[in-house]
């Protein structure tokens, strides 16, 4: 699945795992840390076209979620450039830099209802 | 309706006697993805998560902007991420008084009266909501239809229009029902 073929940001049936790190623009050990997950459980969740055991876990999904709060306001190809870039509502933090901490991960959540709500910085 | 602290009583009390700005016939601006443009006027998103001037779980506010740039300005922060956008303008028919926060004159009283330093009103992002949400809390609960308040973004040159207008829509309700 090439990044810039993803026309929208609708979850496919299958391959979510691999989906999710190609929408927002996340390499092997970026998605290791953001889901604080050893290097073996990654691979076997990326060969796993069904996700079972990956969408077991609640740092995934809400990795899930991230993509549908993004959904109909950041457009698919942009939304890697938005998690990749010093975001004022952050104080300047990265999104990608910050999703493995929980509070991080809030506050990107966060970040990304307020640009979807146009809400003022 | 969770007590007000001692500061957001003290605002309160200021907020009453604050000049108010009259906002008939004012127009003011939001940016929304075209396809959201139904919901221009919702608040609800902002109930369950904290923002600017709103609370989580507490009460909710409609933020609009004084001109189109500052609309969109707020809604991008510069960027060309969104969807195709749509920039919606809506005009006050009648009168509706609010509290100016950018007026420097009201400013000075806010520091004055309250300490309460005019630059915590703009600093940037969801670090600077604890600062500005002793503020929010006052206001709504003071039944205030909103306020206006200056944009953390700076000025632009001759750019006029440069503030933003927190609308709190159950007050606008509030201010219509008379609950029996």
């Amino acid at each position: 699945m090439a990044v810039a073929t993803l026309p929208t940001l609708e979850i496919p049936e299958r391959e979510k795992f691999r989906w999710v790190m190609e929408a927002l623009g996340l390499d092997l050990p970026e998605i290791e840390m953001a889901l604080d997950v050893d290097r073996s459980t990654l691979r076997r969740w990326l060969a796993d076209e069904t996700d079972k055991a990956a969408l077991r876990d609640a740092r995934f999904r809400r990795l899930l979620g991230l993509t549908q709060m993004a959904k109909g306001s950041i457009r698919p190809q942009k939304l890697r450039e938005w998690m990749r870039r010093p975001n004022p509502r952050l104080g300047g933090l990265t999104p990608a830099r910050i999703i493995g901490d929980e509070v991080g991960l809030g506050k990107v959540e966060q970040a990304l209802r307020d640009s979807r709500y146009g809400n003022p910085l | 309706m969770t007590a007000l602290s001692q500061e957001e009583q003290s605002i309160q009390r200021w907020l009453k006697k604050a000049p108010r700005f009259n906002l008939k016939g004012r127009s003011f601006w939001r940016c929304i993805e075209r396809t959201f443009a139904a919901t221009a006027l919702e608040s609800g998103p902002n109930f369950s998560q904290p923002s600017r001037y709103s609370i989580s779980e507490e009460f909710s506010a409609l933020y609009l902007s004084e001109s189109q740039a500052l609309a969109r300005l707020e809604k991008t922060q510069g960027e060309d991420d969104y969807e195709p956008l749509a920039d919606l303008c809506f005009r006050f028919t009648a009168k509706a008084e609010v509290p100016d926060l950018s007026d420097q004159k009201t400013q000075a009283s806010l520091l004055g009266t309250l300490g309460i330093d005019p630059r915590d009103l703009t600093v940037p992002g969801i670090d600077g909501y604890r600062r500005t949400h002793p503020i929010a809390r006052a206001a709504f609960h003071s039944g205030l239809l909103g306020f206006l308040a200056p944009s953390v973004h700076p000025v632009r040159g001759s750019d006029p229009g440069w503030r933003n207008l927190v609308v709190y829509s159950a007050n606008v309700v509030q201010g219509l029902l008379d609950r029996q």
